[in-house]
This record gives C-alpha cells, structure tokens and sequence, in this order.
C-alpha cells in the first residue's frame, strides 16, 4: 500500500533511484509511462502510466482466498508541477480521471502524487491530471528539460513493513531430509513433517491457498521451495523526459522560420528573374 | 481539438523545410 511507504519513507525516491516500494513489492513487472515532450508554463496536461495484466490471473489474498489483483502507482514529478485542480482540466480530462482519487505524497511534497489499491481490471491505464508550474511566478522552477520518475505494481508485495514476509511468497523447506507426512490441517493449510539425516523430525506449517509441489517420501534440500510460487503480480519503476517550454522561445521561431520562407522565396524570384532577361539575351 | 503553440512551431518547422526544398527544385528546374 502506497500508505506504507508514506508512513516509513520521507521521500519515495533513494539516493539511487529507487523507488521505496520496490523494497516490499520484490517481484518485478514491466510498466510504461507516456508523457508530452514538451509542455507550456501554467498548462493542464496529462501523463499516463501503464500497468499491463493478464485478466485471467488471481492473487493469493491475506486470507488464502484467490482474488483480483489491485493496482497502485507513484508518480514523481520534478519540483513545482502538481495535481491539476478539477476546475482546470477540461471534460475529456475529468472523464479519465472520475473514479480515480490521487493524493499528494505529503504535506511538503505536492510534487509526487500517489494513488492506489484500486481496481486493476478497470485502471490499466491510471491518467494523471499535471499541471505546470509557471517559472514567472515560482522562481525555484526554470524553462528546463526535466525527468518524470514513475513507479506502478500491480498485486501484493512478498513482504510487510516489519519485515514479516506475506503469504504471496513460495515457502522453502527448513531442513534436509525425507518428507515424512503431509497432514492438511483444519484451517485448510498443511502440516509437512520432514525427517532429516540425524533422525530428528522438523514439522513446517504451509498457510492456506499454497500448492504443494512436493510428495510423501520425497527427497528435499533446505531451502529447496515446497509450494508453488502464489505471486502474479510485481513492481515496476520507469522515467520519462519532459521540457517545460519557454513560449516566447516558440514564438520567435515561429518568426524566424517565416523570415528565412519569404528570403528564401525572393532569392529564387530573383533567380527567376535573371533566367528570363538571359534568355531573351538583353543585357543592360 | 486545441492547437497548441507547441504544435503549431513543429508545423511551421516541418512547413519551412518542405518549402524550402520544393523552392530549390523549382529554382533549379526540375531535381
């Protein structure tokens, strides 16, 4: 949960590029973020991340149970851009965006946006409202190219805050040895009681909604997994370059390159012009 | 739809460079 992080991390971002929620969400999955190249100060635009999931596939959930999975993403933007407020996005935007509820990261850092768990059937595709700042009025911005960090997962991560890990993990075998007995227990987990060499016998509990990949009499090492991996879900980080454009600069090309069409237009006037007196062979 | 200044300077940069070309071919007569 995004709530986590917020709680533990100051900032989502280490030193190392990084996003914190990589250290509970341990498996990896691809994302994509789409973004404008360049965008104008005090304009309303939208940055979208891409959480790709086969529909068919269902998570462990804490109680055992198969579910859906949830999504969530984290997107870190460079430092004066913000959620957009509803009274500047126009409807097409308010449409995307309707069911989705961002949250500033913290009080201090409207830059980093955070929404999630929600839905993952319905958000494949999560669209955040931006606005960019204006360097006129928020001197700390600058007409500069920056990044868009970005951080999505999809499903439950392998490990708690604590520490603890989650049941969305294989389970390995504490010992060496011969499974001895496999006894399904009342809660709907198993009991595996393993022989090892020096006759002792080590009992391991495996939680409900686990596959046992091992039989009675089988042969195990330690540490060799007894289950299924339960896990379909992960972690993904991307970035993506943006410039926040000076108009000025764009006008005064514009101006250039109407200067360089009408020269360029009357040198070849000119020529045209040469060819003609040449041709009736007049020379003045 | 909304053009934006961003759109219209790559439109003028795209204009300027086919024009151009199109101004040397005619200025040449032919490629």
């Amino acid at each position: 949960y995004p709530i986590y992080a917020q709680q533990t991390y100051e900032n989502p971002r280490e030193s190392t590029g990084r996003i914190v929620c990589a250290n509970c969400h341990l498996a990896q999955k691809n994302i994509y973020i789409e973004a404008p190249k360049e965008v104008l100060p005090n304009t309303v635009f939208e940055t979208v991340v891409k959480i790709p999931y086969e529909f068919n596939k269902k998570q462990i959930l804490g109680n055992g149970s198969k579910g859906d999975l949830n999504v969530g993403a984290v997107v870190i933007l460079p430092e004066g851009f913000k959620l957009a407020p509803k009274d500047r996005m126009d409807e097409k935007l308010l449409k995307k965006t309707k069911n989705l509820y961002f949250n500033n990261y913290s009080q201090k850092l409207d830059n980093i946006i955070v929404i999630g768990p929600i839905t993952g059937k319905d958000n494949q595709e999560i669209t955040f409202p931006i606005l960019a700042p204006d360097p006129q009025i928020n001197k700390n911005t600058h007409f500069l190219k920056y990044s868009i960090y970005v951080g999505a997962n999809k499903g439950r991560g392998q490990l708690y805050p604590s520490g603890e890990k989650s049941n969305n993990n294989p389970i390995p075998s504490n010992a060496e040895g011969r499974i001895e007995k496999i006894k399904p227990n009342e809660d709907g987990g198993y009991e595996v009681i393993i022989k090892t060499k020096d006759d002792e016998t080590i009992s391991q509990y495996v939680p409900i909604g686990l596959n046992l990949t091992i039989k009675e009499g089988q042969r195990i090492k330690a540490g060799e997994y007894i289950t299924t991996d339960p896990n379909v879900g992960g972690f993904g980080q991307s970035e993506i370059e943006i410039v926040l454009q000076n108009p000025t600069r764009l006008i005064s090309f514009i101006f250039f390159s109407i200067s360089v069409l009408i020269s360029q237009l009357f040198f070849v006037l000119k020529k045209k012009q040469f060819e003609k007196v040449q041709s009736l062979n007049q020379n003045f | 739809m909304n053009i934006s200044l961003v759109d219209l300077t790559w439109a003028c940069l795209m204009v300027s460079f086919t024009v151009s070309l199109a101004l040397v071919v005619w200025a040449r007569n032919g490629f």
